[in-house]
């Protein structure tokens, strides 16, 4: 307070001097009189005055050149013009030229040169005030910019960091990041290990590129292992200075060295309340200390950026999982793969099997015509010379001989006949079956009553169920029931009244179909020879005619995948039962309701 | 009535013995000639063969070249594409009798041959 009240009066006259020494010294200001221009110089030379009390008038010079020269200096001081009535318009002039005010001499009105002193003064400090007020304000509006500024960045930067998803480019930004906003020479992220517990380099600026890899910090030691023990951020001026450093810390500052000036601030990033690691900032470029704003900063970014690795690394996860799952889609596609060419080749095992089998039929079919052929061709000569014997040599042929002669030519003859039916039913047999829907109760009918307009004597009953449908080659299946239609026929000739039924049995998984007779039957114990062709259960006397019937019957019947077999008892009857492959599929398309 | 002259194509002796047999039964006049195999049988009917014939009996079990290889053989060659041709044969079977119809046949007739068949089948040619 005292530096701001000091009165330079400048006046020749003593007693003016005298005066408001003691006038103004009493209210408490410092006064310092002078009675020239020089001294009033010297005297500004040595001081800083608030105000000076100019006389006009002065021995070596006037107060006008004074005031001019004082303001060309640009000195920070009021001036009031001391003046008689006789210099009013230059004291004016002098007001004109800076001067804040006059005073008339000689001083009536002491308590008015008082009051213009204290208002000259006043004003001098309220707007020194002003001025002091006006660049606290300026600085604390530029800390507010900063302030501004660096959240501004901080949230943008909030908003990158998450945005980047690889690990190593989000902390690489972050490190250039600090860098850049605290000037600093170095910048290293450090993350823990683990497993050895120590902090090892992710990403650095302001570093030899060799060094980087090099460097592995135990947990507990140095700055950064300090700081990662303890979790607290710290700012470190001098690491020598420093009793929780200084011990470790013996090497010199070079570029070689992790730490290369003393100047450390280190900040750690903590996740779920642990520390995984720290930023190391070493050292200002342009000098100063790193602030409790840059503690703030970092921080900030350390915290923004520990959330945004445990995204990373939650990313990294997911990715992982998903290149899994891939693999495993990769595999089960690979084996489904796998199934649909292992189904494949069976399909193509199947044709192959088929195409084999229909070589067997054809082969089969061209034995049954060369051997037929075969038969034939002596069968023939047999027949020929038979009945060429009884034609020419009628007369000479003891009736004996024509006897034996007539039994060769009918052998011969039956033989002959037997291999037309081989022929013919291979034919049939071989050829493709051509399966449609046959309505064998109506063929049975047929069959039946030419059968028994054949042998008008007979009582024959022949019963049998509406509406049997089989999936069939209508031919072949005609042949089947002819041949178990005559032999019933046949077998039942010796009873009174012939009953012959043809029926089916339906179940879930296949329809049996039955043809009984009451005829004579056969005993069980020769069932398996019934279907072996050319055998006989009987002989020729009782029963004449072919035994093929049963053989080719079964023969259709496989053809048609299914099977054929017969019981029966001696005396009272016979039934043969067959079924056909096919059949329930197609009738579960023609009656879904079964 | 002029002799017909008759090309039989056989290669059995039996069966040439039934057939002529059949023939002479018939009391048809005929000159019949008999080839043993199918070349034996074109050679006879060749331009320097020096044969002739109204009516071919052909068998379809021959050595060499069967029946139906003959009779296309016939059926080619424009000078007994016409020429009459009964099969004779102990096969009813279906696919020879297709093939042969297809190269023209004037008929069947089956082993053994009867006489009253043959002696229709040979009127019928007139």
């Amino acid at each position: 307070m005292g530096q701001e009240r000091k009165i330079l009066v400048v006046d020749d006259n003593e007693a003016v001097c005298a005066l408001l020494s003691k006038l103004l010294g009493d209210k408490g200001y410092l006064v310092t009189t002078v009675v020239d221009g020089a001294s009033a110089f010297q005297a500004l030379a040595l001081n800083e005055y608030q105000l000076i009390l100019l006389d006009l008038i002065l021995p070596d010079t006037s107060g006008i050149e004074i005031l001019r020269r004082i303001r060309q200096e640009e000195r920070p001081t009021d001036i009031v013009m001391m003046t008689s009535n006789a210099s009013i318009e230059t004291a004016l002039e002098a007001m004109r030229l800076g001067a804040q005010d006059y005073l008339l001499k000689p001083f009536k009105d002491l308590d008015m040169v008082l009051r213009v002193v204290q208002k000259t003064m006043e004003k001098r400090l309220l707007i020194a005030e002003n001025d002091r007020l006006y660049s606290e304000l300026r600085e604390e509006k530029q800390k507010l910019e900063l302030a501004v500024n660096r959240l501004a960045l901080l949230n943008a930067i909030g908003h990158a960091l998450h945005s980047i998803l690889n690990v190593k480019d989000l902390l690489h930004m972050l490190v250039k990041l600090v860098a850049d906003e605290l000037i600093a020479q170095r910048v290293s992220l450090m993350l823990i290990d683990k497993e050895t517990q120590e902090l090892t380099i992710e990403s650095a600026v302001g570093f030899d590129k060799g060094l980087i890899h090099d460097i592995r910090v135990p947990v507990g030691m140095g700055v950064a292992g300090w700081v990662a023990k303890e979790g607290q951020a710290v700012i470190v001026e001098d690491i020598n200075d420093d009793p929780r450093f200084a011990k470790q810390h013996k090497r010199p500052y070079t570029s070689d060295s992790f730490i290369c000036a003393p100047l450390v601030l280190c900040v750690p990033i903590m996740l779920k309340q642990e520390v995984i690691g720290v930023i190391n900032v070493n050292n200002k470029t342009q000098g100063g200390v790193f602030s409790e704003d840059d503690l703030q900063f970092v921080a900030t970014l350390a915290s923004q950026a520990s959330l945004a690795i445990a995204n990373a690394r939650a990313f990294e996860q997911l990715r992982e999982t998903n290149q899994n799952l891939q693999r495993e889609i990769g595999e089960k596609t690979r084996a489904e793969d796998k199934v649909k060419e292992l189904n494949a080749q069976l399909e193509e095992r199947v044709a192959e099997r088929t195409a084999e089998m229909e070589t067997a039929y054809q082969e089969l079919e061209a034995y049954d015509y060369s051997l037929s052929h075969d038969l034939r061709a002596p069968l023939s000569r047999i027949i020929g010379f038979s009945k060429a014997v009884l034609e020419d040599f009628a007369e000479q042929l003891d009736p004996e001989a024509a006897d034996y002669v007539g039994r060769i030519y009918d052998s011969g003859r039956q033989m002959f006949q037997l291999t037309d039916a081989v022929l013919k039913m291979s034919q049939l047999i071989h050829d493709q079956l051509l399966r449609e829907t046959v309505d064998l109760s109506a063929m049975a009918r047929s069959i039946g009553d030419e059968l028994v307009a054949g042998e008008p004597v007979r009582q024959v009953e022949i019963v049998i169920v509406p509406g049997l449908t089989a999936w069939g080659d209508s031919r072949l299946l005609r042949m089947v029931l002819q041949n178990l239609l005559s032999n019933a026929l046949k077998f039942t000739a010796k009873k009174e009244r012939a009953r012959i039924e043809f029926g089916a049995r339906r179940s879930a998984a296949t329809t049996v179909y039955y043809l009984r007779d009451n005829g004579a039957g056969f005993d069980m114990a020769y069932a398996d020879l019934l279907f072996k062709g050319f055998e006989r259960l009987h002989s020729n006397d009782e029963f004449p005619g072919i035994g093929i019937g049963l053989a080719s019957v079964q023969r259709i019947v496989k053809r048609h995948g299914g099977s054929v077999w017969g019981e029966g008892e001696v005396g009272l009857g016979a039934t043969i039962y067959f079924t056909l492959k096919g059949d329930m599929e197609h009738d579960k398309k023609e009656h879904p309701s079964h | 009535m002029t002799k017909k002259s008759i090309l039989l194509i056989e290669d059995n002796a039996d069966d040439e013995t039934l057939t002529l047999r059949a023939f002479r039964k018939c009391g048809i006049a005929c000159q019949i000639t008999v080839a043993r195999d199918g070349a034996e049988a074109l050679e006879f009917l060749s331009e320097n063969g020096g044969g002739h014939a109204d009516l071919v009996l052909l068998d379809l079990k021959l050595p060499k070249m069967n029946g139906i290889q003959v009779l296309e053989r016939l059926r080619s060659d424009e000078r007994t594409r016409e020429l009459p041709v009964v099969i004779v044969s102990t096969s009813n079977y279906e696919r020879d009798i297709s093939a042969c119809l297809a190269l023209g046949v004037h008929g069947f007739l089956q082993k053994p041959v009867e006489c009253h068949e043959l002696a229709k089948m040979i009127g019928d040619s007139y």
